[in-house]
């Protein structure tokens, strides 16, 4: 081999380390969209009727939580939203003030990237999505009530790389170890929060694969196991884009799900 | 052309070397990393998780002379540590990252030489640790129908010797008077159940905690203590239980905490309790309370964030999670004696054991250590 091809090789090779990371981790970074996407897509077509329990895009009010009551109902057209990076979302104040750990301001700069999530806050089916730059796709888990004591409590249901039972419930510990964080819920669903949650349970022991349609149950991923959950619970579609598969992004940019706490 | 090729030649040529560089620089910072430096059987010692998402650190604090001895560099994401004091080996549970990036491995480090084994477990993604009796009982976050999986795994040596299945509950594994104990939640209606865990069949018993909803447990001088809250009010309560029938010997509530108690520490002839839950407002007091009766002896406060508390000699050790220090605190009088850097703030949570003097490492040999690098997938 010549040394001008050996060069070129590895020229070519330190270009690639270089740009793949970037190109890979841009796709979380899309902006929030909160405007309708077209659901017209032959995956949706294939999908099964949903519930008749339909319910209008209207934010019930929901005893003990003071960050939900007084959310206006979604529009039908809105605007494009860049959440600020303050942890307060859409307008709502998170009660966990992301600059302060304990009641005063970090006197110093965070050494560590991780995020200060509030899983108190979470309800049944509240949906937790978390992205890094070690992750491409990021992952997304449904939250159990039932389980719940303290951040070490395994509390989250997804789906585990492994040849069965991929299915599994997480410590809620380990999303707070992630870049950012993103605490979902659908509030014009919320009265489905627990079905959905039973859902996701209920898929225990089957296997996790990733190129599975989101319309096949027989197996799940992350992302796909929170978006059957809530569509078998309720019938909303929370995949923004209508593709063939749906992730973690795909959940935090849906027009039925809503911000209530973040961390970037 | 020429003159391409030689520019190309010369671009090459320097990648090479830039390549070359870096991989001498990894390979001497490992080397240094598995340096045997041998802190001595006579020092008594605190391990600290600092816990990160691709690797985890084990602060090696020397107790006599409050300082950092070592720290030890664990491969991945770790959640839980626990002490084997028969050899003083720790075990850690290497969780990993969520989804695809969980990881498979238990590491067992002799915090007196740094060295580190992984062993393999069967299933992916352990999340809880409890040494008893030179065996880690580790509990997954791998759900099937007959409950969590567990894995045993034998400290001396290093290798799966059981597998079985634990109650489906919260998580909290823990062992204590020779039994593994875990919480499980009772159903819909807010209510959790303590359940006693044979670690030889794996077997269960519910044991009553009337009045009492259990959030975690610990060792209290041959008896358990059970750490919680009462039913439906956000305070903190504890109850002391013979370990053998399940009676309560004490019960009482922790004042100065906020909501469920959920850390503890024997400290002489104290039991210290905190109620850090990861959730905002962080507490920065602790309760001490008598060890035999339960009853207040008043609290301590803090100058940082408490997340994890141990004993050792009458002085309580607490982390701070805030800081990033490990304090060794009076109990008697709140009075700090010693401030220790970890070198990391704002700790996500932390865990710290105590191996006590005269306890033997285990030699690890060192063909044996960090068995190769783990890339989450």
């Amino acid at each position: 081999m010549s040394a001008s091809r050996i060069a070129r090789i590895a020229i070519a090779t330190a270009l690639i380390a270089t740009f793949v990371p970037r190109v890979a981790f841009a796709a979380p970074l899309r902006p929030l969209v909160a405007a309708p996407l077209a659901q017209g897509t032959a995956a949706a077509a294939a999908l099964p009727k949903p519930p008749a329990t339909w319910h209008a895009d209207v934010a019930p009010l929901l005893p003990g939580v003071s960050v939900r009551p007084g959310i206006p109902p979604l529009p039908t057209v809105a605007p494009p939203h860049v959440p600020i990076a303050d942890g307060s979302g859409f307008g709502l104040r998170h009660p966990v003030d992301p600059t302060s750990a304990s009641g005063s301001s970090l006197p110093f700069k965070k050494d560590r990237n991780s995020n200060l999530i509030s899983f108190g806050l979470f309800r049944n089916g509240d949906i937790v999505a978390v992205f890094s730059p070690s992750s491409i796709t990021g992952h997304a888990g449904l939250f159990d009530e039932r389980y719940y004591e303290s951040l070490s409590s395994y509390a989250v249901w997804s789906a585990n790389v492994s040849p069965k039972n991929g299915v599994q419930r997480e410590r809620c510990s380990k999303y707070r170890a992630y870049d950012r964080a993103y605490a979902l819920w659908v509030p014009s669903e919320a009265n489905h929060g627990a079905a959905a949650r039973t859902f996701a349970a209920s898929q225990v022991g089957k296997p996790y694969n990733v190129f599975a349609r989101k319309t096949d149950f027989s197996s799940f991923y992350c992302s796909k196991l929170v978006w059957a959950a809530w569509y078998t619970a309720s019938g909303v579609d929370l995949d923004a884009d209508g593709g063939v598969w749906v992730w973690p992004i795909d959940l935090v940019n849906s027009r039925y799900a809503t911000v209530f706490g973040y961390w970037t | 052309m020429r003159q391409a090729r030689r520019w190309l030649l010369l671009g090459g040529v320097t990648a090479l070397v830039l390549s070359l560089i870096v991989a001498v620089v990894v390979a001497r910072g490992s080397a240094r990393a598995h340096r045997t430096v041998y802190v001595s059987q006579d020092d008594a010692l605190a391990v600290v998780l600092v816990p990160g998402l691709a690797t985890s650190e084990l602060v090696v604090v020397d107790l006599g002379n409050q300082r950092v001895a070592r720290r030890v560099s664990l491969r991945s994401l770790v959640t839980d540590i626990d002490v084997d004091t028969s050899s003083g080996v720790i075990a850690a549970a290497q969780s990993g990252g969520v989804g695809t990036a969980a990881d498979d491995a238990v590491s067992l480090t002799d915090p007196r030489s740094g060295d580190v084994r992984y062993v393999t477990l069967p299933r992916r993604d352990p999340g809880s640790v409890a040494c008893a009796s030179g065996l880690v009982h580790v509990l997954h976050a791998i759900i099937e129908s007959k409950g969590m999986v567990e894995s045993t795994v034998d400290v001396a040596k290093a290798a799966v010797v059981a597998t079985g299945h634990a109650p489906d509950g919260t998580g909290v594994w823990t062992a204590a008077c020779g039994s593994l104990w875990t919480v499980v939640p009772k159903g819909e209606k807010r209510g959790m159940s303590l359940v006693r865990v044979d670690p030889s069949a794996l077997s269960t018993q519910t044991v009553p905690t009337p009045g009492l909803i259990p959030v975690a447990v610990e060792e209290a001088s041959g008896s358990v203590a059970v750490l919680g809250e009462p039913s439906g009010v956000g305070e903190a309560r504890v109850a002391l239980v013979q370990p053998g029938t399940g009676a309560q010997i004490a019960t009482s509530s922790a004042p100065g905490l906020d909501r469920a108690a959920t850390i503890g520490a024997v400290v002489g002839r104290s039991f210290v309790v905190g109620d850090w839950n990861g959730e905002e407002p962080e507490n920065r007091t602790l309760a001490v309370l008598d060890l035999g009766t339960l009853r207040s002896r008043g609290t301590i406060s803090i100058d940082g964030v408490p997340c994890a508390v141990a004993g050792w000699q009458g002085r309580l050790l607490v982390v701070d999670r805030l800081g990033g220090r490990l304090l060794e605190i009076d109990p008697a009088n709140g009075e700090v004696l010693a401030r220790v850097d970890l070198g990391a703030r704002d700790l996500i949570y932390s865990e710290v054991v105590v191996v006590p003097q005269g306890v033997r490492g285990r030699k690890i040999p060192t063909a044996q250590v960090a068995d190769g690098g783990f890339s989450g997938r």
